[in-house]
């Protein structure tokens, strides 16, 4: 682990973990009071879930709902608590026309090597319109 | 090259509601914005007009809170909570994130992340 960034490294082994489709990988690094947030509704997978099972469920109705195409990690900022992370994703849902392609930015909160609060901001209106397709 | 990254003098000027200012003091001149609901805005006149308006819609500016904060190097990042009422008498609610590249302590591109749906 990097000594002087322990809070980006913890979120590129997220992002390594996510991107090798390794779900456990993910939910080892969490927090088991984890707040994980996607903020927005309207989409199956918005809001907020709270607890390691509640974090399953959102990668399960990822699982079933959403196609992603790329996925791509852009920057990691280390702050004192946690990380920023920019991200760009690709992709459509299941059974709806149209696609989406947006950036993110993630930030989580990190206490004793592990993941607290994970909060999702991105374009909402994108995945909003590409659900009701 | 130089950054400077001067985030926190920029959220001193916003904490007091001097956004004008903060944009003539902190934004270079091919400044790009870009957000959600507006796409991105090229160059600071164009900015200038762009939140000229928005701070002529503003009736009461109730709450500027910075949550979170992280600077890497030539970027910063904050994730911050607005409240205010529009010239409508509507109550506004926004969270949101905003990451700036910085360039010889000017903001040269900055991009918005918020639930614009």
């Amino acid at each position: 682990m990097d000594d002087q960034k322990p809070h980006a490294a913890i979120a590129r082994e997220l992002y390594d973990a996510f991107l090798a489709g390794n779900v456990d990988g993910i939910f080892e690094l969490l927090h088991a009071d984890i707040e994980w947030e996607l903020v927005g509704s309207d989409v199956p997978h918005f809001g907020c879930f709270r607890g390691v099972d509640e974090v399953k469920r959102f990668f399960s109705i990822i699982g079933e709902i959403n196609r992603v195409e790329s996925f791509e990690v852009l920057s990691i900022t280390e702050t004192e608590k946690g990380a920023f992370a920019e991200c760009r994703e690709r992709g459509h849902f299941e059974g709806h026309p149209l696609g989406f392609e947006l950036r993110s930015c993630q930030i989580m909160e990190i206490e004793d090597q592990k993941i607290t609060h994970f909060r999702i901001y991105q374009d909402t209106a994108k995945m909003v319109d590409a659900w009701r397709s | 090259m130089s950054s400077n990254v001067r985030i926190e003098e920029l959220l001193a000027f916003l904490a007091e509601g001097r956004i004008m200012d903060a944009m003539r003091e902190f934004y270079a001149d091919d400044v790009v914005m870009e957000e959600p609901a507006y796409g991105a805005t090229v160059g600071l006149a164009a900015n200038l007009d762009r939140e000229e308006a928005f701070v002529a819609s503003v009736a009461d500016f109730k709450n500027f809170e910075v949550k979170k904060l992280g600077v890497g190097d030539g970027v910063s990042l904050y994730e911050n909570v607005m409240d205010w009422t529009n010239t409508d008498g509507q109550d506004i609610h926004v969270e949101q994130v905003v990451v700036a590249q910085w360039k010889d302590g000017k903001i040269i591109h900055e991009r918005f992340y918020y639930n614009a749906a």
